[in-house]
């Protein structure tokens, strides 16, 4: 017997000998070093600090590597001749609004305004769906507010006070608010920049300081800005729009909104969250440009835009068009809610990415088949104005905002997103999976990984009772917006 | 706290692989270095399972920790079995057998019991 054979022998306190010891060892070396795995993985799955767009104002959260994805021309096709957005009738807050205040019931479509007409003569689907929402859904919707009324009011309270903060953006024409007008000293010309590449860069910084998760910036597309104003902001809406020639740049600029309430939609979460914080950066990146001597304007939905933000979105290079209509971004998905400053302050652009976003809405669907209302196209991408999209039925949309309870608005397509996820290890390695996948078979099997393992309640269960629903929504609320917890009702 | 947590890690890894080299060596199952990338990627494969049901709990997301833990360990499993086999695990070497058809040493202390030897 050799003497490790001896010591192997010996048996310690425990009366295992050395080897049985080793060996024991090495199983409770794996148990342990599963369980570990398994509490990481518990914390990462818990932790706040995944929710990208929570963590710093330094720029950190904009971790996808775009070159490797970028591409020269943008994904969507200019299939056609264009045609710039009529934000008076195409837009569909403006022309509901219209509509109502024009609407009678015994005159019909005779009694509306020109443009409605000839909106409704060209869009007849779209009559039906508003004139429905007007007079049927609206009443429902009060009803249903008052009998339900407390059930949600955390939610209703916090989005107020998200709104709350809610500065004006510009109000008269854009050769008068654009320009730099020297009330904070600044420069009477611009100033000389050193090149378009620092001072993208610097711009960037600085809207990152301001609290923009993701930036980008590309040279504005005119096809973009509406062709008649929505809400004037110096601009009148019964004339043609003239695009300033200042309007060269625009720079893309956006927050995320609360995730635990943005996975409780369509009740708990709210659009306000996010816009109340991507409007501030907005207008503070527009004043730091102004006093470097160059004329800016911000675009800052839900009120206040003269152009579709979300294509302008995609030219900057920050994420693909989805199925759903929303931007769906590398590190937030779709819950991004984007902002647009134009100038003419000369800067590098970006390019445009396709890191897989059209292959995979392709066949996923699940936006299209959660949607309450129908409004998401199953089929394929078609042509809409001159370029090839999924079309979205907005008229439907909007009518649901009026079909649900709790805050304005649905968002339920932003929630069940199968890129919408937290920034955790497991969510970030399905995206380089599924973005690094040239034969589309990872997309496959993610979808249905996505199907059965996060189930949605049936879409008709979002409805207010009054409509055949039960006031339901995609997660619970976070403890925080639960008002039966808090108060006596 | 996460660079700490890896370094434990890497050393129940350590130890959880000694441990089977010992196990492996006491059954004289021979363990090329290919034997060792299978161990390590089955090894890979519970963790990433494991951390899987953790991380959707964490979520909140509970039917995708017990739906798709369900079918992570299922696959662990299974492949678990397929490499036990695959390894020549589950083939025990008659250990008594083989050594006493081995010459012995001549200097070798023996009382003749082959049973001081294991």
């Amino acid at each position: 017997m050799t003497l490790d054979q001896k010591q192997d022998e010996e048996k310690n306190s425990s009366g295992l000998t050395r080897r049985q010891l080793l060996k024991a060892s090495g199983l409770a070396g794996t148990v342990l070093g599963s369980a570990g795995l398994g509490l990481l993985g518990y914390q990462s799955g818990k932790d706040p600090s995944t929710y990208t767009g929570n963590e710093s104002f330094q720029g950190a959260a904009q971790t996808f590597d775009r070159n490797r994805f970028a591409v020269d021309v943008p994904h969507y096709e200019k299939i056609g001749p264009t045609q710039r957005v009529d934000a008076r009738t195409e837009v569909v807050f403006s022309r509901v609004s219209r509509l109502r205040r024009g609407w009678d019931e015994e005159k019909g479509v005779e009694g509306l305004d020109d443009q409605l007409r000839e909106y409704y003569a060209r869009v007849p689907e779209d009559l039906e769906t508003d004139v429905h929402l007007i007079e049927e859904i609206f009443p429902i919707h009060r009803e249903e507010a008052e009998r339900h009324h407390g059930e949600f009011l955390l939610a209703e309270a916090w989005s107020n006070a998200m709104g709350e903060v809610w500065p004006d953006a510009v109000d008269t024409p854009p050769e008068e608010s654009d320009v730099p007008s020297g009330s904070h000293g600044e420069p009477a010309e611009p100033l000389k920049m050193k090149s378009p590449e620092k001072t993208a860069v610097l711009i960037k910084k600085i809207a990152y300081q301001l609290g923009s998760v993701l930036v980008g910036i590309t040279k504005l597309n005119p096809d973009w800005v509406y062709s008649h104003a929505m809400r004037g902001r110096g601009f009148d809406p019964e004339q043609p729009l003239e695009i300033p020639k200042h309007w060269e740049y625009a720079i893309v600029v956006g927050t995320p909104m609360s995730w635990d309430p943005m996975y409780a939609n369509p009740n708990y979460g709210t659009s306000l969250d996010a816009y109340s914080k991507t409007r501030i950066v907005a207008l503070r990146l527009t004043s730091f440009i102004k006093q470097l001597g160059y004329p800016a304007r911000p675009h800052v939905p839900g009120t206040e835009y003269d152009l579709m933000v979300p294509p302008v979105v995609i030219d900057a290079g920050l994420g693909e068009q989805g199925r759903h209509g929303v931007v769906i971004t590398p590190e937030l998905g779709s819950n991004f809610r984007p902002a647009v400053i134009t100038t003419n302050l000369p800067m590098k652009v970006d390019k445009p990415i396709e890191f897989g976003v059209q292959d995979f809405c392709r066949t996923c669907k699940i936006c299209a088949e959660n949607c309450p209302s129908g409004s998401i196209s199953t089929g394929k991408r078609e042509e809409v104005r001159g370029y090839r999209r999924y079309k979205i039925d907005s008229a439907k949309c909007h009518s649901f905002w009026f079909s649900n309870l709790g805050n304005l608005g649905c968002r339920i397509c932003v929630a069940v997103c199968p890129y919408t996820r937290k920034s955790n290890w497991l969510h970030r390695t399905a995206l380089k999976v599924s973005s690094n996948d040239p034969t589309g078979l990872s997309h496959t099997i993610l979808t249905q990984m996505q199907k059965s393992f996060y189930p949605a309640p049936d879409p008709r269960d979002y409805y207010v009772p009054l409509l055949g629903g039960k006031n339901e929504s995609y997660r619970k609320p976070p403890w925080w917006l639960k008002t039966e917890d808090f108060i006596d009702l | 706290m996460s660079g700490l947590f890896w370094f434990v890690e890497g050393i129940l890894f350590c130890v959880a692989l000694l441990g089977l080299r010992a196990w492996t060596q006491d059954r004289g199952v021979p363990m090329p270095l290919w034997k060792w990338i299978l161990v390590v990627g089955w090894l890979g494969l519970l963790g990433f399972s494991l951390a899987f049901i953790g991380t959707s709990l964490g979520e909140g997301e509970t039917v995708a920790a017990v739906k798709g833990g369900a079918l992570f360990i299922l696959i662990t499993v299974i492949v678990g079995v397929g490499f036990w086999r695959i390894l020549g695990f589950s083939n025990r070497v008659d250990e008594r057998d083989e050594r006493d058809e081995r010459p012995r040493p001549a200097a070798a202390e023996s009382t003749g019991s082959v049973d001081e030897e294991i």
